[in-house]
């Protein structure tokens, strides 16, 4: 028997769940979630530099990442739609977990090669600490001089306790006026480094 | 099947899409082509050849059935086919004989094959020559014979066959499919062995790319049936370079597509000389001209017509007389030409190599800064840029109205055709322009595809190749710029190009992706 195949609404419903599970893979992966997406249309590799770096010459490295279902008939019968969204939605966020950890590792091997880390040697989070990281960071500035201020991410265990010294030091004037003097030598070095852009002999 | 793909073609062909898939025909049969331009001082004649012994055959064009009517409006034309000898450099001129046809690809019909063969007779008491004629059947046994074999069969190969076939005339050329599928036409010949049946295939191959686009020639779609034979060209290129043929034995298909450019080019500026609208048209809507398309048009149409003129400069072929009205509506198209995308910057650098090979360095350089001012603006306070060259103008449309599928890719800070630019600006020493610019520049990462082996780039993926995405140096030695826009690229670009840069100009309008600093360079560089 010739079974109907709906091949135009399958077309219409597969698109509408991949979207979804493209979706919940992306709020998987914040922070990078923001980050620029860039397709390699052809070629094997894409080899690139840094801003911070032009002399550097990397190859981005590729990993592979999935989530494996077997399809088994008999239970696919039964299966409610809420169930199937279910299951589409756990392997989305599955796949965002592998890819949000992969952008991590890598990200942990740039700080490691620049240098960029702050050891907390197990200490609580302290005002100063924060600042201490902030200052091992390049922060650019907008045309009107206002700090475009980087993402922080926290274990989400110490999200409360973050919060609570943030609020500690914006209230503390002493600790008000060493995020001042950080964000204009931020700014003095943002100025440098942008006139330094130019073209020399 | 293949008769009756080659029977639905052939009768569906026009006068203008016909031409250059009979030159074809008489190719493959052993004919030498010595003329196939036609238009004014063709005197009768269409095409004319030289057979094998040596015989000057001189044809008439004409399609669709031809019954007394048709007869008598062509008695003109064929009276200069039979009674005034061809002339051409190579034909002798004691040549007293040459032979006369009259084709169509409908049949003659009722009274008339008796009222021609009558003619002929009159003609040859009268010292002038006999007509014969060669109508539908004759041309489709002729043209099944040659190639009726390279029509597809496999029913995924004329699934796409037919669906680009099929395609709306007045829709710009599928470039991508349309490359491809003539790609893996050739590839599918590979594993053949013989030189004779590659080189068959490679004859075919224009056979196949007139059937695809009948459409486009009834709808006189200029732009898109250049692209058309550029990318034909290209691919026959890439494949008669892999396979090692010899090149005079497919420089007559090369010269006969050169020449439909030729033609297509003269329609094209004709009729844009001769548009009453100001270019604007509303066939499929008036509201969208001023938003975007008339901008877009003349953006396009200035760039083909540069590419042209790029075209015949690098290879030193003759321009045709431009018609009187086209400079004001050149000017007019450079007044209104806008850059949506970067697939559409091939357009303006055609317009950029047009005043660098003609030595207007002052609008080259007002050219380049505007473009490179456009560019940065698009990026400008977090500005997401400009789509790349990989998608097309109606992605790019569909981007900028938020219609359709997301593009799921960011082209912030990221550019592929910014880097030529530079470059050329470079070359004309335009140092306190890009100083003033640099710190904004140096942030903007420079992309661009190296294929391992360079002549792949003329295949529409180079698989074997590395995407560079790279920063410019935040302090650069404007010494270093200046030795890279003085180097000699001649060894960085195909091969297969070297003695054929004047494909550049229509190739990277054709394949944007392909627009690189090493193929504009090699252009400008002396």
């Amino acid at each position: 028997m010739a079974l109907p195949k709906y091949k135009e609404v399958k077309s219409i419903v597969e698109k509408s769940l991949s979207t979804r599970a493209n979706n919940i893979m992306r709020q998987q992966m914040r922070p990078f979630d923001e980050s620029p997406r860039i397709i390699q249309h052809e070629g094997k590799t894409i080899i690139h530099n840094t801003l911070d770096n032009q002399k550097s010459q990397k190859v981005m490295k590729y990993k592979k990442v999935q989530a494996d279902y077997k399809l088994e008939y008999a239970k696919l019968i039964n299966m409610t739609p809420e169930a199937m969204l279910a299951m589409i939605d756990e392997k989305a966020r599955d796949i965002g977990n592998q890819m949000a950890k992969h952008q991590f590792e890598v990200l942990n091997e740039t700080i490691e090669e620049t240098g960029n880390s702050v050891d907390a040697k197990g200490q609580k989070i302290t005002p100063d600490l924060i600042l201490e990281t902030m200052s091992k960071m390049s922060i650019p500035f907008d045309k009107d001089g206002n700090p475009k201020m980087p993402t922080l991410v926290i274990n989400p265990k110490m999200s409360d306790e973050f919060k609570r010294v943030i609020a500690e030091a914006e209230a503390d004037p002493k600790h008000k006026a060493k995020f001042d003097a950080l964000m204009k030598q931020k700014k003095e070095e943002y100025d440098a480094e942008q006139a330094g852009r130019k073209l020399v002999d | 099947m293949q008769s009756k793909l080659v029977e639905n073609w052939l009768t569906s062909a026009g006068e203008v899409s016909f031409t250059a898939p009979f030159v074809q025909l008489l190719l493959s049969e052993g004919y030498t082509v010595l003329q196939s331009k036609g238009g004014v001082v063709e005197q009768g004649k269409d095409i004319v050849a030289r057979d094998k012994d040596g015989n000057i055959h001189c044809f008439q064009l004409k399609c669709g059935d031809i019954g007394s009517k048709e007869w008598q409006a062509i008695n003109g034309q064929i009276n200069d086919l039979t009674g005034v000898a061809p002339t051409h450099p190579t034909i002798t001129k004691a040549k007293k004989i040459w032979i006369c046809h009259l084709v169509t690809n409908g049949d003659i019909t009722g009274p008339v094959l008796k009222t021609i063969t009558d003619y002929s007779s009159t003609n040859t008491a009268n010292g002038r020559m006999p007509l014969q004629t060669i109508a539908k059947d004759e041309l489709l046994q002729r043209f099944t014979n040659a190639f009726g074999s390279f029509f597809p069969v496999e029913p995924e190969d004329a699934r796409i066959f037919f669906e680009l076939y099929c395609e709306d005339g007045d829709n710009v050329l599928k470039r991508k499919e349309f490359k491809q599928y003539l790609e893996n036409f050739l590839a599918g010949l590979d594993a053949v062995k013989s030189g004779q049946k590659k080189l068959e295939a490679i004859q075919a191959t224009p056979i196949l790319a007139s059937y695809i686009l009948t459409n486009k020639y009834q709808q006189e779609n200029y732009t898109a049936i250049i692209d058309a034979w550029v990318l034909s060209l290209l691919t026959i290129e890439y494949y008669a370079n892999k396979w090692s043929l010899d090149e005079k034995k497919y420089s007559a298909t090369e010269s006969l597509i050169l020449e439909e450019i030729d033609k297509l080019f003269t329609h094209l500026v004709d009729d844009v000389a001769s548009n009453e609208t100001n270019l604007v048209d509303s066939t499929y809507g008036l509201f969208s001209e001023p938003v975007i398309t008339f901008r877009l048009r003349c953006a396009e149409l200035l760039g083909y017509i540069f590419a042209s003129v790029n075209y015949a400069v690098l290879s030193g072929r003759q321009l045709p007389a431009l018609p009187s009205g086209l400079k004001e509506k050149v000017a007019l198209m450079n007044q209104r030409k806008m850059l949506l995308s970067e697939a559409g910057a091939p357009y303006f650098f055609n317009t950029i190599v047009t005043a660098a090979l003609s030595g207007n360095d002052e609008a080259a350089i007002a050219e380049l800064k505007t473009l490179i001012d456009s560019i940065i603006y698009s990026h400008t306070d977090d500005g997401e840029g400009l789509l790349s060259p990989y998608y097309t103008t109606e992605q790019a449309v569909q981007h900028t109205f938020e219609a359709g599928d997301s593009i799921g890719e960011s082209f912030h800070n990221r550019s592929y055709v910014l880097w030529s630019a530079i470059l050329l600006l470079v070359k004309y020493n335009q140092r306190d322009f890009l100083n003033e610019r640099w710190s904004v520049l140096s942030e903007i990462s420079m992309e661009e595809i190296v294929a391992h082996d360079q002549n792949d780039l003329l295949l529409w993926t180079a698989t074997n190749s590395d995407m560079l995405d790279t920063f410019p140096n935040s302090e650069q030695s404007w010494k270093e710029l200046q030795n890279k826009v003085e180097a000699s690229y001649d060894n960085e670009i195909p091969s297969v190009l070297l003695n054929r840069k004047y494909l550049i100009p229509f190739m990277i309008i054709a394949m944007p992706h392909r627009l690189t600093p090493k193929l504009i360079l090699s252009l400008v560089n002396k």
